[in-house]
Order: C-alpha cells, then structure tokens, then sequence
C-alpha cells in the first residue's frame, strides 16, 4: 500500500480529526518525556534523601525535639507534594493524549457541522494542555494555576459530552465505520500493533488483579503497621530499631508505586500500541520502517512495565533498562508521528487526491 | 449502528464522562482537604511523637491512616472509570472487524460494560464501608473486565488480516 493514499481520518486542513490526532500524539509525547526525566532525574534522587531525612525524624522523635522533627516530616512532606504534582501531570497528559486519539476516530460518527466538530476538537485538545500543563506548574506559581487547571477540565469535559452527544445521536453508521476499521488496519503493522497491545493490556489488568489482593491484605496493612511501629519506637528511646522500622516502610512505599506504575504502564502502554494501529496507513513512510517502528514501539511497551516491576527488587539496573525500554517507545512515537506530519503534507500538496 | 457496537461507544463514552466529572468533584469538593488533612494528621503524629503525647500521637495516627486509605481508593476511582471506559471505547470502534458476531458476543459485550461500572463501584464502596462485600463486588467487576476483554479481543483478532511482514 503506498502511504498517505487514505482521505478520513486526515481529511481536512486543520479539520477535527487532525487536530486530535496531531494534539494527542504530541500530548502523549510530552506526557511519555516528563515520565522519563521525573524518572531519571528526580525519582531516585528524591527517594534517597527522602529516606535520610525519615530517618533524621526518628533521631529527632527520640531526643525529644518536636520542631526539629517537624521541620525535617515538612521537608518530605515537600519533597512528596512535588512528586505527586509531577506524576499526576504525567498520567493526565497521556490519558488525555489517549482521549484525543480515540475522539479522533469517532469524528466520521459525529452529525455535526465540521465547524462544531473542530470546536470540540480543540476543546478537548486545549483542555488537556491547560489541564496538565497548569497541574505542573502550580507549586511554583500559586493558586491561579490550580483555576487554569480547572478551566482545562471543564474544556475537556465540553470536548467529551459533545462527542457523547453525537455518539448517542448517530444513525446508520455502521457501514461506514466498518469500512474505515477495514481501511485502516489493513497494513500488516497495525494488525501486529493491535494483536500486542490487546495481549499487552491483557498481562498487565491480570497482574493488577492479583496485586489489588497483595496490595489489599499485605502491603496496605504492613504499611500502616510500619509507620506506627517505628514511630512508637522513636518515642520509647531505641532509634536503632526505629530507623530500621522507618527504613523499611521507606523501602516498602516505592515498591508499592512502582509495582502499581508496573500495572498501569502495561495497560496504557496496550493501549497506545492499539491506538497507534489506527494510524499507520496515515505514516508517510515505507511499509518496511512502519513495520520497523512498530517492532520498536512493542519491544519498549514490553520490557518498560516488566523492568519498571523489577526495579525495586533487583535494584538499578533494571530501572536503567525500564528508562532504556521507555525511551524505545518514546523514539518509535517520535518516528511515526514525523511520518504523520510527512503524511498530511503530501495529502495537503495533492489536495487530498493522491 | 449494531447494538452491542452502540453500547460499547456510548456506554463506555458516558463512563469516561463519569470518571471525568467524578475527578473533577472530588477535587473541589473535598480533594484538597482530604489531602490537606492527610498531611496534617501526619505531622501532627510526627509532633506527638517528639513531645510524648501518646494519646494525641495515636489520634492523629488514626486520622492519617484513615485519610490515606480514602485518598487511594478515591484516585482508584477515578483512573479506573477512565482507562477502562477507553478501553470499551475502543472495542466499541474494532466491533465491527468481529466475524458473525454470535450470541455469546453479544453476551460478553454486557459482561464488559456491568463489569466497567462494578468495578469501581466496589472500590467506591471501600470508602464508605469496610464490609467485605465492598471489596467482593470490586473484585468480581474486575473479573468480568478482564474475562471479558480477552473474549472480545480474541473475536476481534480473528477477524483481523494477517500480518505477514512487508
């Protein structure tokens, strides 16, 4: 099949699909990168000198220095705060990344004007940026970021009961969508794309089955437990086995994360590989680099939540490689949304014959 | 449109438009409190704790453990109606691709979309009562997902063009 031959999905100039399609790639892209340099750059770093100073709280529990304690717990408190906001911005700007993609597929469904289309278009897209992008900085800029992060929802939330709306008013369409499913997994990368990411999502909600049970009657419980026992032990004098206690709740806190990150990462990584299918007819590219980048994407989508669930058991090598295997993915995206750019060009230049 | 295929765009678009709402509620309602007092309740265990105030230290314990066993659940929530709606979505979109759909399909469709809303139901509920039964209706809502899930794909996959290398 020669490529960028299909009109639906990159119908228009600027039209709807291509903005949510172009919007959530690029959302995704830099949803993807802010998880790779919170992990590279701040996690580890940040988890070290959390752990020294939980362990400076029970010294200073145990001589009896209420403000000294409370100002090294306002520190981790601090140091906790930030990375909440950075993981809660990076899990939004790909989910909404998703959501775009997804939207985008739902566009030759919509009886609405192309107008209003492209209106809730850029509503969903704007929204997510806003949304995300405010989330981000709000620690450093104060409360009117939290207001721009609302308002983004509400844009979002607009883009998504308008789609909705016309998905509840859509008749006859069946045709017309089976015929554009067909189209576009016809080339051999989409169905290998597809076929990855249904086992992918598979593999990671039966690990997230089994862990809510560990989670559930181990790891909750043991995390209370550990909390209150080191605590208790400060303030009855024995900072040895209180730093010991603290210590392991402190190791016990990101192997519960990771292994969650695990869980969510197999699933979102599944379904960026089934959305990512949808697109290849559009990637201006040779069937064979299509079929390379889509190897690449599925090799990194594999390995990344299997090293990401190793990492705190086996130590840093394996999150070296969960960063390598992101970093795989980040790159196969990177090529295949150049292609997508390439791909509306000649469309544009042919005038949406070619 | 099918019914089975209207059921899996609509039901899992109104789904993600649920957990979006539900995301945003929280956060204004009480999301900033409850981790307010998170932290709160924490720090004021860390100041007992270095004063010896064992009854306060206990308290304030309490208070932190019962907020951070809400705030998860509550996050749970919410990432769980809207990864798995898309992911109804999404097979609501590869429906059609499925061989003579049959009616055990059609069945499995049902299971998926129940199972998407008990699901985080049942996580929901753990807020509010510690009952067993909470954590069974999560449990068996997960287990529809996932059963079902693999059912439709497999479906979807056999209608899907071979991939033989380019």
């Amino acid at each position: 099949m020669m490529p960028g031959r299909q009109g639906g999905l990159f119908g228009r100039r600027m039209g709807s699909a291509r903005i949510l399609v172009f919007g959530g790639i690029l959302l995704i892209i830099l949803g993807m990168a802010l998880g790779e340099i919170y992990a590279i750059f701040i996690s580890h770093v940040g988890a070290a000198e959390v752990r020294q100073r939980w362990v400076a709280v029970v010294e200073h529990i145990a001589e009896r220095q209420p403000e000294r304690a409370a100002a090294e717990f306002a520190a981790i408190q601090q140091m906790l705060v930030r990375r909440g906001r950075i993981v809660n911005a990076h899990s939004h700007i790909v989910a909404f990344g998703f959501l775009a993609l997804t939207f985008a597929l739902l566009q030759p469904l919509l009886p609405f004007s192309e107008s209003s289309k492209d209106t809730l278009a850029w509503s969903t897209v704007a929204g997510g940026c806003l949304q995300a992008g405010f989330v981000f900085i709000s620690g450093w800029v104060g409360l009117w970021a939290n207001i721009l992060s609302d308002l983004g929802m509400v844009l979002v939330l607009v883009g998504a009961i308008g789609t909705l709306r016309g998905l509840v008013r859509a008749q006859g369409l069946r045709e017309t969508l089976e015929k554009q499913m067909r189209t576009l997994l016809q080339p051999p990368s989409s169905s290998l794309l597809l076929r990855a990411g249904g086992l992918l999502v598979i593999l990671g909600m039966v690990f997230g089955f089994y862990y809510a049970w560990v989670f559930v009657t181990e790891h909750e419980p043991a995390q209370f437990n550990l909390l209150e026992a080191g605590l208790s032990s400060a303030m009855a004098g024995n900072v040895e086995d209180a730093s010991d206690i603290i210590l392991q709740y402190r190791r016990l806190q990101p192997k519960i994360a990771i292994t969650v990150a695990a869980h969510s990462h197999a699933i979102e990584m599944g379904t960026m590989a089934i959305l990512l299918a949808f697109i290849q007819p559009f990637l201006y590219l040779d069937e064979r680099w299509r079929w390379r980048w889509a190897w690449v994407f599925i090799v990194g989508s594999f390995l990344m939540p299997l090293f990401v669930f190793l990492a705190p058991r086996v130590g840093l090598f394996s999150a070296a490689f969960a960063d390598l295997s992101g970093f795989l993915a980040l790159l196969a995206l990177s090529a295949m949304l150049v292609g997508a750019v390439r791909g509306a060009a000649v469309q544009d230049v042919s005038g949406g014959h070619a | 449109m099918k019914s089975p295929q209207r059921i899996l765009l609509v039901g899992g678009l109104l789904i993600i438009v649920v957990g979006l709402v539900y995301g945003a509620a929280y956060n204004w309602l009480v999301g900033y409190d409850t981790l307010t007092t998170l932290r709160e309740s924490y720090g004021a265990a860390v100041w007992a704790a270095a004063s010896g105030d064992e009854a306060t230290f206990g308290q304030a314990l309490a208070r932190g453990k019962q907020m951070n066993y809400r705030y998860v659940r509550v996050v749970d929530v919410h990432t769980h109606l809207i990864k798995v709606a898309s992911l109804v979505l999404l097979l609501g979109l590869l429906y059609p691709l499925i061989p003579d759909p049959s009616k055990a399909v059609v069945r499995w469709v049902l299971v998926l979309v129940v199972g998407t809303v008990l699901f985080p139901l049942g996580v929901f509920l753990e807020i509010v009562t510690s009952s067993i039964l909470a954590q069974a209706v999560a449990a068996l809502g997960a287990l529809m997902v996932i059963t079902a899930f693999a059912a439709l794909f497999l479906n979807i996959s056999r209608g899907l063009p071979s991939e033989t290398r380019a």
